[in-house]
């Protein structure tokens, strides 16, 4: 393929004065295998993620009839979002769960990954049992939460009495359903990641670690000097990842709070369900998915510059 | 508009008392004259919703053999079951995806959003060629009716009421339900018990459009009425006016339930939960419509449906009100002129055949379940005597406790209202989050919180 690639590369230089008809007819005829090779999931691609996207952009400037024509309104949905009285409700619970999200679960996977890993023994029975929460559907697993959180006859409550404290209201009341719902997604997700970082980690040459014991280092030194710069990197890219996913949580309030009590738990993705599908307006829904998009967009940015700089400072 | 349909509903409860029941005699007259044939002979074939799954397996026979009927009569039409239930948001879907079915069953606040997306048939050709229109309660016919074309057949209707423990009730001290709101609020503190998990008085609670639903009949006993709510305007606009008046005092007094008298549930109950949390005895009284008992005894079989009583609802200033909803059936506007035929025919024969009503009530009554309803009268004059004739017999639910709620609705104690005027399951879903706000965080101010919530109603559903 190398050897190809070259000779048309010359041949081309030798005939600089081609048409440019013929030197993309070219460069397709030595690329077209490839790109058959692409074309099935480039096909379901367009028309299961990219289409939806361009269509969405496109709604949001218009008033969407669902059997007839949309008609176009300019920027009357983005507008209209000024005037929302839930915008900024969503927006600070987006920040609190968020916040939430991180304090409550981006540590843990690292900690549990480091601690399995570090084991002589049943390492990878730690490492089913963290991953099995993964494998259960999130509505199987929102019914057993429901119970787990039940006011009346929940198992957390049975056991506050048990220890002589008070019931409390998880998922009712304003103070406690936020972080309730983080601990079910914390719950959800922290397998996949606690695998990733443990498969980083196995990526260290011992040698590194046996470096380090020699030159008399304890262990929380070598997580200090060996792992966590290991990991710094796959622990960057996934703060954005989590950051963004809690970000579009929907599942989790939508099954256990319907976005309460009243509206501490209703997220922008709920929000956008609720005007696309209970009030039929989907042109003022792809305007909030539009604007949400934005956000996350602006924050990955943001936080690849603020980490780009870091990393700097930390290599010089 | 819709005071007009409140007073139809009005004099058509009271016709129904002036009407002798000269009906009784002769069994139920035959209504409904069915066609030659359907389609002219042509094959058709309909596709239906709500046809019972397989683990409700009487539900399931009874629809089968009534299929069979029907398709014995008409052999040249097909019937398709869908084991498909409405679900307001699964349904846009299915609108969008040109996908509904040829025949399926909605609820009374629904029309109006169908028929805003072109997506059922209007029913008018039909209901005039088999002139069965005169036998539904007219005011029931008007909530399908939309400028002056029918687009739906309603097959059931309720009134809210109150139904209540009374075995809890008399441990209390108290051998009949409250009246008043305010004999509510005295019952409901001696019924309360905290550690033992017993509240005294619940309604839907969830936080969803069915809270809204709730809370709306609390508003029309404080005072309000539909047009209160969403005022409709001369220039046929509408005006969200709930953000004042008595919506603020029924929210209010949402309010004192929770943080002042301490007598609703910790717990979020929608409307199956609601059910479990009266038959285990955590819930003394709660706001429920009459058809909610056919639900309590199919899915708690063990539960003792003797110890739960059916009342109006409390009276407010506004005296008793309560609030009337149901269900209907309405046709796919894509559906052939055939399709139509076949799917109109087969519901009306479903509904008004007497010997079909009379096979299911026997059935329904052998297999034990849901006869003898506290629901609204579906028709009038001698069709509707006959069926309550019929009907008196077969009864699996004990009517003696829901004589209060009965009694009062013949009586015409009870101003019946209808839902609000239009997009009434958004409204619902707007006041019902709102009521979860309250219900959870004291502070809450109702009036101001209302306000805002009018506003934006106002402004993003009415207006657009």
């Amino acid at each position: 393929m190398a050897s190809n690639t070259s000779y048309h590369d010359n041949e081309l230089l030798m005939r600089p004065r081609a048409v440019p008809l013929q030197r993309i007819w070219s460069f397709l005829s030595r690329q077209i295998v490839a790109y058959l090779f692409l074309l099935p999931a480039i096909l379901i691609f367009g028309l299961v993620a990219w289409y939806p996207i361009a269509r969405a952009f496109e709604m949001s400037f218009q008033q969407v009839s669902l059997t007839g024509e949309s008609t176009d309104v300019g920027t009357a949905n983005y507008d209209l979002m000024e005037l929302d009285p839930a915008r900024e409700i969503i927006l600070e619970n987006m920040l609190e769960f968020a916040s939430w999200s991180v304090a409550l679960g981006y540590a843990l996977p690292v900690i549990l990954a480091i601690l399995i890993r570090e084991m002589r023994h049943a390492k990878s029975f730690f490492r089913i049992v963290y991953f099995l929460p993964t494998v259960v559907p999130i509505s199987i697993a929102v019914i057993v939460w429901r119970f787990i959180y039940d006011p009346d006859a929940g198992a957390l409550n049975e056991l506050l009495s048990f220890l002589g404290l008070p019931d409390q209201l998880w998922l009712y009341d304003p103070k406690l359903a936020k972080p309730s719902l983080v601990v079910v997604m914390t719950w959800a997700s922290f397998g996949t990641t606690t695998l990733i970082y443990l498969s980083s980690l196995m990526e260290i040459p011992t040698e590194l670690y046996e470096a380090a014991e020699l030159d008399g280092a304890s262990p929380l030194q070598r997580i200090r000097h060996v792992t966590l710069p290991h990991l710094f990197p796959i622990m960057s890219l996934l703060f954005v990842l989590q950051v963004i996913s809690v970000v579009q949580v929907f599942t989790e309030p939508f099954l256990l709070t319907n976005g309460g009590p009243g509206r501490e738990t209703l997220t922008p993705v709920l929000h956008i369900y609720r005007r696309a599908f209970e009030r039929i307006d989907l042109g003022y829904a792809s305007a909030w998915s539009v604007v949400l998009v934005v956000i996350l967009l602006a924050f990955s940015l943001v936080y690849y510059l603020v980490n780009y700089r870091i990393r700097k400072i930390y290599s010089d | 508009m819709k005071r007009k349909l409140f007073i139809l509903m009005v004099i058509a409860l009271f016709a129904m008392q002036i009407v002798p029941s000269f009906g009784q005699e002769g069994g139920i007259p035959q209504t409904l004259v069915m066609p030659e044939q359907i389609a002219e002979g042509r094959p058709v074939t309909i596709t239906v919703s709500d046809k019972p799954s397989p683990d409700r397996e009487g539900e399931l026979s009874l629809w089968q053999d009534q299929v069979n009927r029907f398709q014995e009569m008409y052999p040249n039409v097909t019937i398709e079951g869908l084991e498909l239930e409405y679900e307001p948001t699964a349904f846009v879907a299915l609108i969008a995806g040109d996908q509904l079915p040829t025949l399926f069953r909605s609820y009374f606040t629904e029309p109006e959003k169908f028929i805003s997306q072109n997506a059922v048939a209007d029913l008018t050709p039909l209901y005039e060629a088999s002139g069965v229109a005169d036998a539904f309660n007219p005011s029931v016919l008007e909530i399908a009716t939309q400028d002056g074309a029918v687009y739906a057949i309603p097959e059931n209707a309720y009134a809210l009421g109150l139904a209540y423990n009374i075995e809890l009730l008399a441990e209390a001290g108290y051998d009949a339900p409250p009246t008043t709101w305010d004999e509510l609020v005295e019952i409901a503190q001696a019924v309360t018990d905290k550690d033992n998990g017993v509240a005294g008085f619940a309604f839907i609670n969830d936080g969803s459009a069915a809270t809204g639903w709730h809370f709306t009949n609390i508003a029309y006993s404080f005072g309000a009425s539909p047009d209160d709510i969403i005022t409709v305007n001369d220039d046929g606009s509408f005006t969200a006016e709930f953000g004042e008046g008595a919506t603020v005092d029924a929210l209010n007094f949402i309010h004192d339930l929770r943080w002042e008298y301490d007598v609703l549930p910790g717990a979020t109950l929608d409307w199956g939960s609601i059910t479990e949390a009266l038959v285990s005895g955590r819930v003394a009284m709660a706001i429920y419509a009459g058809d909610q008992f056919g639900f309590m005894l199919n899915s708690f079989p063990d539960a003792d449906i003797s110890n739960f009583g059916y009342a109006p609802m409390p009276a407010g200033p506004n005296g008793i009100s309560a609030l009337t909803g149901g269900n209907l059936w309405m046709i796919d506007a894509d559906a052939s002129e055939d399709e139509r035929e076949a799917a109109f025919y087969f519901q009306l024969w479903r509904q008004l055949d007497p010997a079909e009503y009379e096979s299911a009530v026997i059935t329904q009554s052998e297999q034990g379940r849901t006869i003898g309803q506290p629901v609204l009268p579906m028709y009038v004059g001698e069709h509707q005597e006959g069926r309550e004739a019929f009907e008196a017999d077969y009864n699996v639910l004990p009517v003696e406790n829901y004589a209060l709620f009965n009694d009062a609705v013949k009586a015409g104690d009870i101003t019946l209202y209808p839902e609000p005027a239009t997009a009434v399951q958004d409204y619902y879903a707007e006041v019902g989050v709102l009521v979860s706000e309250v219900l959870s965080n004291e502070r809450t101010d109702p009036e101001t919180r209302l306000g805002e919530v009018a506003e934006e109603f106002q402004i993003f559903v009415l207006d657009r």
